[in-house]
């Protein structure tokens, strides 16, 4: 794995509400031995803000831009689809891969139907091993894509 | 003598000759009296046909003086023809308010021009309005102008029917922009349902695999039991979860219709079942490409196929795909050596929620096949069913080609 430093590299923005589901992540994590730093924000607006070195997140040392954001949909003050939509309108910020977790297939076409530019959805399985899988497979596709 | 044969022969010969000529001439005086008489027919009858006529006619001479009126004119305005009669009409029932307009329409058909009708509204004799169409028309004699007639035609009842046929319309239109608001609300609440129902129910299974995983070793067996009992019904409300989405989407979008090829969607359900190596499923050789929506193919053929292994008790569960040209309409059938349903459940089983068995036999939602029938009638066909306890069961269903 000659792309494993590049992807060590990188750390990873997820944008959540829900506790449980960052505690799934955080645990797939440890299960994957990730050793990427994983940062989380609550929501759409908080998102912006890390992005943007804004407010509480000023500090581009202790909040680094990442490689790749995973991004939840329903989330309160700002969702998934409107942060989407002004990060890939953003020249600063539109090189940023995004991952949309998803609860359903419908959520999925729905989200196709905007256009809005997202790289690929993760459907967030009910069950764990397959959620982790899916993290796995982020891994995978980032040490193939050729980021910035 | 002979002379007096002659005059005689002449005579004779004359007074025939006046007798053709009376004859000709009691001939022509027949035919005369005829003529009149068919005249004097014609002339009723165009009098009755103006008398009965539903609508007002009014004639007028080209000083616009009225000449002549029919019962219709009478019963419409209330003026008698007596009343009507070498007066202008327009005085009568134009009323203040229509007057300039009767007139300068008037002066149009007087001056010979040929004038569209028009919709308006007269005055009865009481002072009460009526709505009328008023179609006129020249009279000429001889290329000459010799006046002109007015028709008017009460359109009280169609105003009323076309007002009310507007208000019918405007009803309806609410009524469609209620129910789309509905199915909008509809929509955010099933997606409410998907997103925030399905969020503690991951939780659940996701902790109780944790719990087996890093407690379970200081569990005894009756706790290892109960920790899998709530992540079974938790899964178990998942997949119901699941399916009520899937049979509330099938209604509520439109799916787009495409080119499907059947033998590869065909291929792909079946390896997305996993059906087990003992289960053969016999595919027909060739299968057609076909318009209709993929979604709702993909609903129909997955739930029945997977019914066919489900609901089968042999070692060697095997299923026949039947596909059949009818013209008008693809006809499909599953045909599977399974445990069959009694004939007297054929219309239960298509409704949602009904199964014939518990959850400890045969595992399921009872949603499948009310998902089935309603992507079938979806798509424009039918959906039946031929089965017999332990014999077996065949579900059949048509898609029209369009």
């Amino acid at each position: 794995m000659s792309n494993d430093n590049k992807w060590k590299d990188f750390p990873v923005l997820l944008v959540e509400d829900n506790k449980h589901d960052v505690f799934f992540i955080k645990r797939a994590w440890k299960l994957h031995k990730i050793t990427n730093p994983l940062f989380v924000v609550p929501h759409g607006e908080a998102c912006l803000q890390f992005l943007r070195h804004e407010g509480d997140y000023a500090n581009p040392e202790k909040f680094p831009r990442p490689g790749i954001i995973l991004m939840d949909i329903r989330m309160p003050i700002m969702d998934g689809v409107e942060c989407l939509d002004i990060l890939k309108k953003d020249p600063q910020l539109k090189t940023i891969p995004v991952i949309m977790l998803t609860t359903s297939k419908e959520e999925e076409d729905r989200l196709r139907s905007y256009q809005l530019g997202c790289n690929t959805f993760i459907q967030k399985p009910v069950d764990f091993e397959n959620f982790s899988n899916a993290i796995r497979n982020i891994q995978i596709y980032w040490t193939m894509s050729e980021l910035p | 003598m002979k002379n007096e044969d002659k005059t005689k022969e002449q005579l004779i010969k004359e007074l025939l000759k006046l007798r053709k000529r009376i004859t000709e001439l009691e001939k022509s005086e027949t035919q005369g009296k005829q003529a009149e008489l068919e005249n004097e027919e014609r002339r009723l009858y165009l009098e009755a046909v103006l008398t009965n006529a539903p609508d007002a006619i009014i004639t007028m001479d080209a000083q616009h003086k009225t000449i002549m009126c029919n019962q219709g004119a009478e019963e419409l305005f209330g003026y008698s023809c007596d009343e009507m009669i070498g007066r202008d009409i327009d005085d009568l029932i134009a009323g203040a308010d229509k007057f300039e307009e009767a007139r300068d329409y008037s002066k149009l058909v007087l001056d010979g021009k040929n004038v569209s009708t028009t919709e308006s509204v007269r005055y009865r004799k009481d002072g009460s309005p009526v709505e009328v169409m008023v179609a006129g028309s020249p009279i000429f004699i001889d290329n000459k102008l010799v006046g002109a007639v007015a028709v008017y035609t009460d359109i009280t009842d169609l105003k009323r029917m076309k007002y009310e046929i507007e208000e019918y319309s405007q009803e309806l239109e609410h009524k469609v922009e209620q129910l789309q608001k509905l199915n909008e609300e509809l929509s955010q609440y099933t997606y409410a349902v998907s997103h925030d129902l399905r969020a503690p129910l991951r939780a659940l299974i996701n902790y109780s695999r944790f719990l087996q995983e890093d407690f379970g070793d200081k569990l005894n067996e009756i706790g290892k039991d109960y920790i899998q009992s709530i992540a079974e019904n938790a899964l178990y409300m998942e997949e119901l979860v699941v399916d009520l989405l899937e049979y509330s989407r099938i209604g509520r979008i439109k799916p787009k219709t495409n080119e499907v090829d059947l033998g590869k969607l065909l291929d792909n359900i079946i390896s997305k079942l996993h059906p087990g190596d003992n289960v053969q499923i016999i595919l027909p050789p060739k299968l057609p490409i076909i318009q209709g929506s993929e979604l709702h193919l993909e609903q129909i053929f997955s739930n029945l196929l997977s019914n066919a292994f489900k609901f089968n008790m042999t070692l060697k569960p095997q299923i026949t795909v039947e596909c059949l040209d009818k013209g008008n309409v693809w006809e499909f059938a599953v045909r599977d050596n399974g445990i069959g349903i009694d004939p007297k459940y054929f219309d239960k089983i298509f409704r949602i929620f009904q199964r014939l068995h518990t959850q400890e036999e045969y595992e399921g939602t009872g949603i499948g096949l009310a998902i089935v029938k309603k992507a079938i009638e979806e798509q424009g066909g039918t959906v039946w069913v031929v089965s017999a306890p332990n014999k077996g069961s065949v579900f059949s269903f048509t898609l029209p080609k369009k």
